[in-house]
């Protein structure tokens, strides 16, 4: 049984749904990634999972408690950090780490100093003083530092420059070996792809897909970048081969299943350099998004 | 331009927008706003000018009884710095100009600067103001376009003041239809000549709370100097250092005179053009003034409650001060206004049937109940402002802490209604400090007490806000605000049209004994506290199975 488990979860808003039927298991210790274009209803999950707001059917587990009815016990063992929230402007930022810090009990006052170093934050300032990007440092500095066994984490990035994403990458991997479990709803396709044993996505409410990457690129298109010395061939006929693109001498395709017909065709023909790589993260996002 | 842009309740369609130019839909979204609240202001004026005069005419129904009021107010200073210059108050129309002029202005010019820094500094806040400049319009334009806005929600109020004043003219015939109109104007001004101080204070302030109370101070101040002015005719000559004192020279329905008026309608103007001005020169998101960003050593705010106090000290505080104040400069008045009740005899008549001997303290009953609507409002503001904490997202900081949503509601109710009592409590103090001045007879126990006697109509309004914002949150604060207007204007009018005791008991303010002119009814407000702790509870069941609603 995963830490984090969802069954037929559901949630509607008159006759549109927002989630519909979700079944999710992420065990513990994993990083979850959670993937979805604007409105698929990854934050409408994350909210449902902290209890803010209710299934319409169904029903969602945190360490095995009901996430409706026993918040308080799981909210002892859960920090979340919110992508886009409003802090209060008249407090500073010591000020409101103290809060957070004390409703969730004890805090390594030590390891949150160490948090506060690496995300740069001056924790001196009122909370009003502070850029988007410096709100976002703090909320993280404070979900952080509480160590909890579970991390909502949802697009905890959003407005922070590349060098602190890099920053957050690198706590949530000592996050991940601290054995924390991390459930991260992310745009940033590159960052769910470095820190994610397991993804899933989310399309309009539905998952339409959840395993690790490699199950998934399994699953997907690889690439085949074909660059001809002579006349450019049509390779769109060719049995598997899709998304055909020609830029000069160079041919992007894609093939699903068999290369056997790809092969055939090119064989005979003057081929200067042929790459094949797995398809990426954000490929296999845009394939299953993309128009 | 985009629905997006301004907020989430923009109140233009998007077909309005496709065929505007950019500076009028700023225009017309910022009038759409506030023209509910401006068309109430305008019926406000106009009922209290209606029941004022009715109520003169009933309670002064003979030459003799009106003379002599005129005669103990006209030479009370005290009562001339509260409510201004008594000109003319054996007339029922120089009673009307006296009874509205002290107070209406005041309550408009209060609106109009919320208003107007909501409009401007409220709308840089939020970030909506960067995104009209990034529109096709200049700052100027933008500027001038949300000032028109404002003022043209002012037009509102003073259209229907007006045709309130025409009516009352015909019916009453106690003033002409052009001196009514001169009296709506003269009520009404000083909402733009605050407007356009709200306007300006938005560009020298870092941020709404700070061009709010700079505006507020200027209001202040304007009030004192006016208070100052009207005590002795040697400081009368600094009335025309006061916006408040222009209004009071222009003396409608007694003399009409435009040089006031037209001192304010030249201010407005100029400190209109400064605003423009400045915010074209200024750059986004800066200001002339810089507030402090960075305290080490704040409030310890540790738990769900210490923050709850940490946000609303403030508020709460200024109020207290607020109601120690007026009741303090009403303590000051008590004397003579007593002088003038003994002589009415339709009003001996009332207290008699009313079982009230302690006439001395009966004017006090009439303030504490004015005052109660003003705690009342507090209350509304207390549950408005937990709304606002749920809309904005903050509360959801609190409630994915292990503390429960019961906690943190009730440790939010527990502030308001411990502020609400401090409030009631700054009210009595300031009566005994202003009645003692004058040698009056109200002990500091009768205070006291007079000043709690207010907490309990209060805690139910605070109940119902409560209870709406557990079920139906988004319309906390329209239903707080509803019941608020609709008890004050029930206590108004209510007694002048012989309203009856059913319609009048749906006002909150109808159970509240006079005190201390009576004693508080001790089972009443012992009920009326039990009907809040329910309403208070219902509304934190409601909060507990709902979900929250962010917008």
């Amino acid at each position: 049984m995963g830490i984090v488990e969802t069954h037929d979860l559901t949630k509607t808003y008159g006759d549109k749904s927002a989630v519909k039927n979700l079944n999710l298991s992420i065990a513990e210790g994993e990083v979850f990634g959670f993937l979805g274009p604007n409105g698929a209803g990854k934050t409408t999950t994350i909210r449902m999972l902290l209890g803010l707001i209710k299934p319409t059917s169904g029903s969602a587990q945190i360490f095995g408690l009901d996430c409706e009815k026993e918040t308080a016990q799981i909210h002892k063992r859960l920090a979340y950090v919110p992508g886009e929230s409003n802090l209060w402007g008249s407090l500073t930022g010591e000020q409101t780490l103290k809060l957070l810090s004390s409703l969730h009990g004890e805090v390594d006052k030590k390891f949150q100093n160490t948090l506060i170093e690496k995300f740069q934050v001056d924790p001196s300032k009122k909370v009003r003083a502070y850029s988007k990007g410096n709100r976002q440092k703090l909320l993280l500095v404070a979900g952080l530092s509480f160590q909890t066994d579970v991390l909502l984490l949802d697009e905890p990035t959003s407005g922070l420059d590349p060098l602190m994403q890099e920053v957050f990458r690198s706590v949530v991997l000592e996050a991940k070996e601290r054995g924390q479990t991390i459930f991260l709803s992310s745009h940033t396709l590159s960052e769910v792809e470095v820190l994610c044993d397991q993804v899933g996505l989310l399309r309009s409410g539905e998952l339409i897909e959840v395993g690790t990457l490699d199950q998934m690129r399994h699953l997907s298109a690889l690439t085949y970048q074909i660059t001809f010395e002579g006349a450019i061939p049509d390779l769109s006929k060719i049995e598997n081969v899709r998304r055909v693109v020609v830029e000069g001498q160079r041919v992007t395709c894609e093939l699903v299943g068999k290369p056997t017909g790809l092969l055939a065709f090119l064989n005979g023909l003057a081929v200067e350099k042929l790459i094949c790589h797995e398809a990426s993260l954000e490929e296999i996002f845009l394939s299953h998004y993309g128009n | 331009m985009s629905r997006s842009i301004i907020g989430r309740d923009f109140s233009l369609s998007l077909r309005e927008l496709k065929t505007m130019s950019t500076a009028r839909v700023i225009t017309v979204h910022t009038f759409k706003e506030r023209r509910k609240i401006a068309a109430m202001l305008g019926n406000m004026v106009g009922i209290v000018t209606l029941s004022s005069l009715y109520g003169y005419r009933s309670a002064y129904p003979h030459l003799a009884d009106r003379l002599r009021l005129s005669a103990s107010f006209s030479h009370d200073a005290g009562i001339a710095a509260v409510f201004g210059p008594a000109r003319s108050l054996e007339t029922v129309a120089g009673f009307t100009a006296f009874r509205t002029l002290g107070v209406i202005p005041l309550i408009i010019g209060i609106w109009a600067a919320l208003s107007s820094t909501k409009a401007f500094r409220g709308n840089e806040d939020t970030g909506q103001w960067e995104i009209l400049v990034a529109a096709p319009i200049t700052r100027t334009k933008a500027t001038m376009a949300t000032l028109r806005g404002v003022f043209a929600s002012l037009t509102v109020t003073l259209f229907i003041a007006s045709l309130w004043s025409i009516l009352t003219s015909k019916l009453s015939h106690n003033f002409s239809v052009p001196a009514g109109l001169f009296f709506a104007l003269a009520l009404v001004s000083s909402g733009y000549l605050f407007a356009s101080i709200g306007a300006l204070a938005s560009q020298v302030a870092n941020s709404r709370r700070v061009a709010s109370m700079m505006t507020g101070g200027a209001i202040g101040v304007s009030f004192l100097i006016r208070a100052l002015a009207d005590t002795s005719s040697k400081f009368s000559w600094i009335h025309w250092f006061s916006p408040l004192g222009w209004i009071n020279q222009s003396a409608p329905l007694t003399h009409s005179k435009w040089l006031g008026l037209g001192a304010v309608a030249i201010a407005t103007l100029l400190i209109s053009l400064l605003a423009i001005r400045l915010s074209a020169k200024r750059d986004l998101n800066g200001s002339l003034i810089s507030e402090r960003t960075s305290r080490r050593n704040g409030l310890n705010v540790t738990s769900i409650p210490k923050l709850w106090l940490k946000l609303q000290l403030g508020n709460i505080l200024g109020w207290a001060l607020g109601f120690t104040f007026i009741s303090f400069a009403f303590g000051l008045v008590a004397h003579g206004a007593t002088k003038a009740f003994s002589g009415s005899s339709t009003i001996q008549k009332t207290f008699a049937n009313l079982g009230i001997s302690k006439q001395s303290e009966l004017f006090f009953g009439i303030i504490f109940l004015m005052l109660s609507a003003g705690l009342m409002f507090a209350a509304n503001s207390q549950a408005a402002a937990l709304r606002e904490q749920e809309s904005e997202g903050y509360i959801d900081h609190l409630l994915v802490s292990p503390a429960s949503r019961w906690w943190v509601y009730l440790s939010r109710i527990a502030t308001s209604a411990t502020g609400l009592v401090i409030i009631a409590c700054g009210a009595g103090i300031g009566a005994f400090m202003g009645s003692s001045v004058q040698n009056g007879v109200l002990s500091f126990s009768d205070a006291l007490l007079a000043g709690l006697n207010m907490v309990p109509s209060a805690l139910v309004l605070l109940g119902v806000s409560t209870f709406i914002f557990g079920f139906f949150p988004r319309a906390t604060t329209l239903v707080g605000q509803s019941l608020l207007v609709w008890s004050f204007l029930l206590e108004l009018i209510g007694s002048t049209l012989k309203l009856n005791h059913w319609i009048l008991d749906t006002s909150f303010l109808h159970h509240m004994s006079f005190a201390p002119a009576v004693a508080p009814r001790g089972g009443q407000n012992l009920l009326l506290l039990g009907i809040s702790v329910l309403l208070i509870s219902l509304g934190g069941y409601g909060f507990n199975a709902r979900d929250t609603q962010v917008g």
